[in-house]
């Protein structure tokens, strides 16, 4: 015990007369360990916040559209689809009798795509889409003001709007109801004129903020929404459903109904030869996603375990230069009566030190670079304990496992021989 | 009567045992050594006086013969049993001092010491007391390179004393030094022989220092030619009397 802290403080010094080659011999350890560190870190919080944003999305959604079949030759080909081929409104209809109990809403929405509310000099950037009554409950919605689109808007195919309040301060003055007002948006070359009816509260989504919609409160866009069956009116598309959203209610398991709705309306499609029914839910597009990223994490550690394994190669290098240089010491300490395992603990310590100064080095490099990597995306990032764990561990490891090779040289030498060398 | 230290009996050191260029260096030496004796061992170059060292010092076995270190039979001895032997009955002084670099005087006096497993403190304490008894107390922070040759070797013979070994092995210990300061160093050895008692083993070629011994012991050609007593010590200054 008195030998290791002894030896300790002698790699030590050993290290500071040669401070040059002593960092030289660690680069490749700190670049290994700062990576694995820092892209775990990174990882982890874009996994953390991609997570947390596809469940505000709702995890309880399940994803329910058109499929294209298969050929029977296996050639994929382009299908138009035709009025027939969509989800209706009747099959949706009979699917929510038939799941009272799971399903709390069907939330459609079809975009119309960007366009601008413009009055006088004032106007504000929009996204439209028509969307049904359940859409508000499958996104979870907060109205401030007013009501969301509701079953007689789409029944009387009303020219009414749903804005966000963001919409409303650039739009209208301070303590002006917005409910009622009539607004004028330009999509593409048309005009349009809605009602507004309702005032959402506006959310900044981390996943879309992450997409780099970092515009400044009056050129942002936010979500104007109409009655589905008004937008179908305005651009003449055909009334049906490419994907419905269903929300299932809660403590149902989402992933077991969709393979269920997913049998369900395919038998709506048992005799379309171009087209069946898929059904998805979030948590399984969630545990998809989990998934990649772990396959990233295993090639991170893998590549880190490249440049780990060459830094141990220069470690074990520098260790047999140092054996080299040292033979007349090390033949001086057999001649005062160090036994081999004195002399292999000596320098094994050495490779050992050298390799946890390198770790610990890697990991402050890597949290820095994981927090600023962090930043960088504006996700808050938080080090991996268990990382750092490890990071330490196999440093060490790695020098046992490539100090050992020098170590045992040293211990195996001559005395006679070591003592005669110049 | 006084117990024989070292009892070599037909030792014989061959090299490259089996080949063509089979060599035998010692052939058959006998040699005893009594405790507190102060010998010196003499030899041209290439006499077979360093390997003949080296199995003294332990640091090699020899072919054939009985070699006893103060009833240790050392022929038999395996690797680990040797550097006990060494850490504990020989004490090294090397002519190139071959102090530990970057490792302070203390640290390099306490190193047989740490090998031997003595505990931190005890260590330190004997350490210093070692650095007083050679004078170097005002130095024992100090590292090797920061100490003139003289010093270095003071620093040395501490050392070889830190376990209080049977023997003290010098070879060759004022090679490297002018002769002022090979004359301090040899006062120490003699001080050492007169008043601790310590068996003393001293490797030269320079045959002055080997008369100021008590037994001069010539080595030629592998064997023992000639053994005479020594004139002994030659008459110091009057402050050290």
């Amino acid at each position: 015990m008195t030998q290791i802290f002894e030896n300790i403080s002698l790699a030590i010094s050993g290290l500071r007369a040669n401070k040059m080659r002593a960092l030289l011999t660690m680069l490749g350890i700190i670049i290994g360990i700062s990576s694995v560190i820092g892209i775990v870190m990174v990882g982890d919080s874009l996994t953390n916040s991609m997570t947390s944003s596809l469940q505000e999305m709702g995890a309880n959604n399940v994803q329910i559209g058109l499929q294209q079949r298969e050929s029977e030759n296996g050639q994929s080909y382009t299908v138009s689809i035709d009025a027939d081929d969509y989800i209706s409104d009747e099959m949706i209809e009979q699917f929510l009798s038939d799941y009272d109990g799971q399903v709390e809403a069907v939330s459609v929405s079809e975009g119309m795509g960007s366009g601008r509310a413009v009055d006088g000099h004032k106007y504000a950037n929009v996204s439209v889409s028509g969307v049904n009554d359940g859409y508000q409950t499958a996104n979870h919605l907060k109205m401030q003001q007013g009501r969301f689109i509701a079953e007689r808007d789409l029944k009387g195919v009303k020219n009414v709007a749903v804005v966000s309040d963001k919409f409303c301060n650039n739009m209208f003055a301070q303590g002006e109801s917005p409910l009622g007002q009539e607004i004028k948006v330009n999509i593409g070359k048309d005009l349009y004129t809605f009602t507004i009816i309702g005032v959402y509260q506006y959310e900044q989504n981390a996943l879309m903020s992450m997409m780099g919609a970092a515009a400044s409160e009056k050129d942002m866009s936010t979500d104007l929404y109409l009655p589905i069956t008004t937008s179908w009116k305005l651009t003449g598309a055909v009334e049906g459903y490419y994907s419905i959203t269903a929300l299932t209610k809660q403590g149902t398991d989402a992933r077991a109904l969709a393979s269920e709705f997913e049998d369900y309306f395919n038998r709506f499609y048992a005799r379309n030869e171009d087209f069946s029914i898929s059904a998805i839910s979030l948590d399984s597009i969630i545990d998809q996603y989990s998934s990649m990223m772990g396959t990233v994490q295993i090639a991170i550690a893998v590549i880190a375990a490249i440049s780990l394994l060459v830094g141990g190669i220069g470690v074990m290098n520098i260790m047999l230069v140092s054996v080299t240089e040292r033979t007349r010491e090390i033949g001086t300490r057999k001649a005062l009566g160090a036994k081999n395992s004195a002399i292999r603990l000596q320098f094994i310590v050495e490779s050992v030190i050298i390799c946890l100064i390198g770790g610990i080095i890697g990991i402050a490099l890597g949290m820095l670079m994981g927090y600023s990597g962090a930043a960088l995306l504006g996700f808050p990032a938080r080090p991996s304990v268990q990382a750092i764990v490890i990071a330490v561990g196999f440093s060490m490891l790695i020098g046992v496992f490539f100090g050992y090779y020098p170590a045992n040289k040293a211990a195996k030498l001559d005395p006679i021989e070591a003592l005669r060398y110049e | 009567m006084a117990k024989t230290i070292i009892d070599m009996k037909g030792i014989v050191k061959k090299f490259y045992i089996g080949q063509p260029n089979e060599l035998t260096i010692l052939k058959g030496i006998d040699l005893q050594v009594q405790e507190g004796e102060f010998v010196s061992i003499v030899g041209q170059s290439g006499s077979g006086k360093s390997t003949l060292m080296n199995i003294i010092g332990a640091l090699d076995r020899p072919t054939e013969g009985e070699y006893l270190l103060d009833g240790v039979a050392i022929n038999q001895a395996g690797d680990t049993e040797l550097s006990d032997i060494r850490n504990q009955k020989i004490g090294f002084v090397f002519q190139t001092f071959n102090l530990i670099p970057r490792t302070s005087a203390l640290k390099n006096v306490e190193l047989p010491m740490l090998y031997a497993g003595m505990s931190g403190s005890k260590r330190t304490q004997r350490a210093r007391e070692l650095l007083e008894m050679v004078e170097m107390e005002e130095r024992m922070g100090h590292m090797p390179n920061e100490l003139s040759g003289g010093q270095k070797q003071r620093v040395a013979i501490a050392r070889a004393m830190a376990n209080d070994p049977s023997i003290i092995l010098a070879d060759e210990p004022t090679g490297a030094l002018d002769s002022n300061t090979g004359r301090l160093v040899m006062d120490l050895f003699h001080r050492l022989h007169e008043k601790q008692g310590k068996t003393i083993v001293l490797i030269t070629h320079n045959l002055e220092l080997a008369q100021e011994t008590q037994r001069v012991v010539t080595i030629r050609d592998g064997q023992v030619v000639d053994e005479v007593s020594g004139s002994g010590r030659p008459p110091r200054p009057a402050q050290e009397a």
